[in-house]
């Protein structure tokens, strides 16, 4: 790489971002937001986390959020991910994050969610999404990372939680969604997030590990997700996250995943996509953004890499009660 | 019939429909094993490395079996791409899971064998390379005296055309796990060297690797700083 073109790092284009998030919330009409309607509570803690990094929490309506919040409460505890769908573990978590952003937890039935969310941890010391049943350790972390924002860890056996996302483990150092399955980035940063949340972080081969995620930083600079495969900026994150928690981020060049991020703005309309010249969507635009958080860029506030919320929510939520 | 009953569900719920097979085929028994395979290899025709199509063959493997053709069925997507990484996954879940093979150690030979030759047609395939050293799991000392993987990153090294990266980073392993090296490997290495100092043979790994992999120089001189006496 050329030192000219090093220098030709752009910017971040905060404003914009916030912008297309804002504009994106109020698209409620288009086919993109009737086709994601399902994971409204997803995509609403994508962008109102990438709105309180950039300092901008504050131009949404809380009132109007954390009232919607609540009409997506099943009575069994969870939440789903719009008003009138079934609760899933997946929406739960994304529900009590943007609670926790607004330090709003208060207002939930605590004892409720935790208990919806302990219901589905099985035998094995696995975790089911819902009481269909799917296993996978997405859902594990999601549990263990609810219930410590809720400080109800103990409503869980984190003994078997443990021992059962420790089964997953491959080979490589890395972590599948079932035992055996192949290690992937996503995978893998649930799996060290749940870890590190339970004081479990010794199970992890942080060496063997830590070369298998720097080798999935390509030539453009980007990360991606398992050998061979393409470079998306959602990697920026779970690759970048799981190397911060197993200290070992200094083993990928910052500058240049930092230079790939920037490239994948639309510097006219906001927003960030999975590769350069792609379409953007919220999805990618808090990974990118939640990704340069790690990589420290000036402007946007740090978010914890295991619990994917700002530092400042996590210490306000360590030293409440 | 069923799975187009359960795809308007999940299409209907918005939910993903592999667990909801996995559901209904658990309650039909083992004589959906092909069906259940079948569905995932039209699904993996499409993507070879769709996760949760792999996911659920896994499933279906273990709950219902059909181990037969899994291995043959690996070796039909390497030879369309042996990049796939989700097939070299596939294919060590074979080799250590399948109740109708031997295990790994019995399996060993055969599959260093097949490994050693996709590798050499590939010399930059990060996979094919991984799934060599996973034939050794917990047993460094065949790791290091099987002739077979040493001479194969000899070959990749001798060679002008192609990427030394993991042929290198292989030696390094193998030095660091006690492999003597012979002039054979030092010959090998100083050849690739650009007037860099020889100190001793894993030294001098680490710093090629510096320069022929720069992205990850500081993960390369970290194990440069890690190299103790015996593998110089």
């Amino acid at each position: 790489m050329s030192s000219a073109s090093s220098s030709q790092m752009g910017q971040l284009v905060a404003d914009k971002h916030v912008r297309y998030i804002l504009m994106a919330e109020k698209k409620k009409e288009s086919l993109e937001s009737v086709v994601m309607d399902h994971l409204r509570m997803n995509g609403a803690y994508w962008g109102l986390t990438t709105l309180d990094l950039l300092d901008k929490l504050g131009t949404v309506s809380e009132d109007e959020v954390v009232s919607w919040i609540m009409t997506c409460q099943h009575e069994s505890g969870g939440f789903a991910g719009n008003t009138g769908h079934d609760p899933h573990i997946l929406y739960t978590l994304s529900a009590v994050q943007i609670l926790a952003l607004f330090d709003k937890i208060n207002i939930l039935d605590v004892g409720k969610v935790s208990s919806y969310v302990a219901g589905l941890q099985n035998e094995d010391g696995s975790f089911s999404g819902d009481m269909w049943g799917e296993i996978d350790t997405r859902f594990s972390y999601i549990a263990i990372c609810c219930l410590s924002i809720l400080k109800c860890l103990d409503k869980i056996n984190v003994e078997k939680a443990v021992e059962y996302i420790v089964s997953c483990k491959n080979l490589d150092g890395g972590f599948g969604c079932t035992p055996g399955a192949e290690s992937h980035a996503g995978q893998i940063f649930c799996c060290v997030g749940a870890l590190a949340i339970t004081g479990s972080l010794h199970h992890v081969d942080k060496d063997l590990l830590g070369w298998w995620l720097c080798e999935r930083q390509t030539k453009t600079g980007g990360l991606n997700g398992r050998p061979e495969k393409l470079p998306d900026v959602c990697y920026s994150w779970w690759v970048l996250s799981s190397l911060i928690m197993i200290d070992r981020v200094h083993w990928i060049d910052k500058a240049k995943l930092a230079k790939f991020i920037l490239d994948c703005q639309d510097l006219d309309n906001g927003g960030i996509s999975d590769r350069p010249e792609d379409a953007v969507d919220i999805f990618h635009t808090y990974f990118g953004v939640a990704g340069l958080s790690l990589l420290e860029y000036p402007g946007v506030k740090a978010i914890d890499p295991a619990y994917a919320l700002p530092v400042d929510v996590i210490n306000r939520i360590a030293f409440t009660k | 019939m069923e799975r187009v009953i359960v795809a308007h569900i999940c299409c209907l719920r918005k939910v993903d429909p592999w667990h909801h097979w996995r559901w209904v085929a658990e309650k039909l028994g083992p004589e959906v094993a092909g069906r259940e395979l079948d569905c995932t290899w039209r699904v993996l025709s499409l993507d070879a490395k769709h996760y949760l199509a792999w996911s659920h063959r896994q499933w279906a493997l273990r709950a219902l079996g059909g181990w037969e053709d899994e291995l043959d069925y690996c070796h039909e997507l390497l030879e369309a791409d042996v990049f796939n990484n989700s097939a070299w996954n596939q294919r060590y879940y074979v080799i250590t899971q399948s109740p109708l093979l031997g295990g790994l150690e019995a399996m060993r030979e055969s599959e260093v064998s097949y490994t050693i030759k996709a590798i050499l047609a590939n010399p930059a395939n990060e996979s094919s390379w991984r799934y060599l050293k996973g034939l050794y799991k917990d047993d460094k000392e065949s790791w290091i005296s099987d002739p077979s993987v040493s001479s194969v990153c000899l070959n990749v090294l001798s060679r002008t055309d192609c990427f030394h990266g993991f042929a290198l980073s292989t030696l390094l392993d193998l030095l660091c796990d006690g492999l003597r090296p012979t002039n054979k490997h030092r010959d090998s290495v100083r050849a690739l060297a650009n007037e860099e100092p020889y100190t001793n043979l894993a030294n001098l790994v680490c710093t090629i690797l510096g320069r022929v992999d720069p992205i990850r120089a500081n993960y390369w001189a970290w194990r440069k700083s890690k190299i103790t006496v015996a593998a110089m």
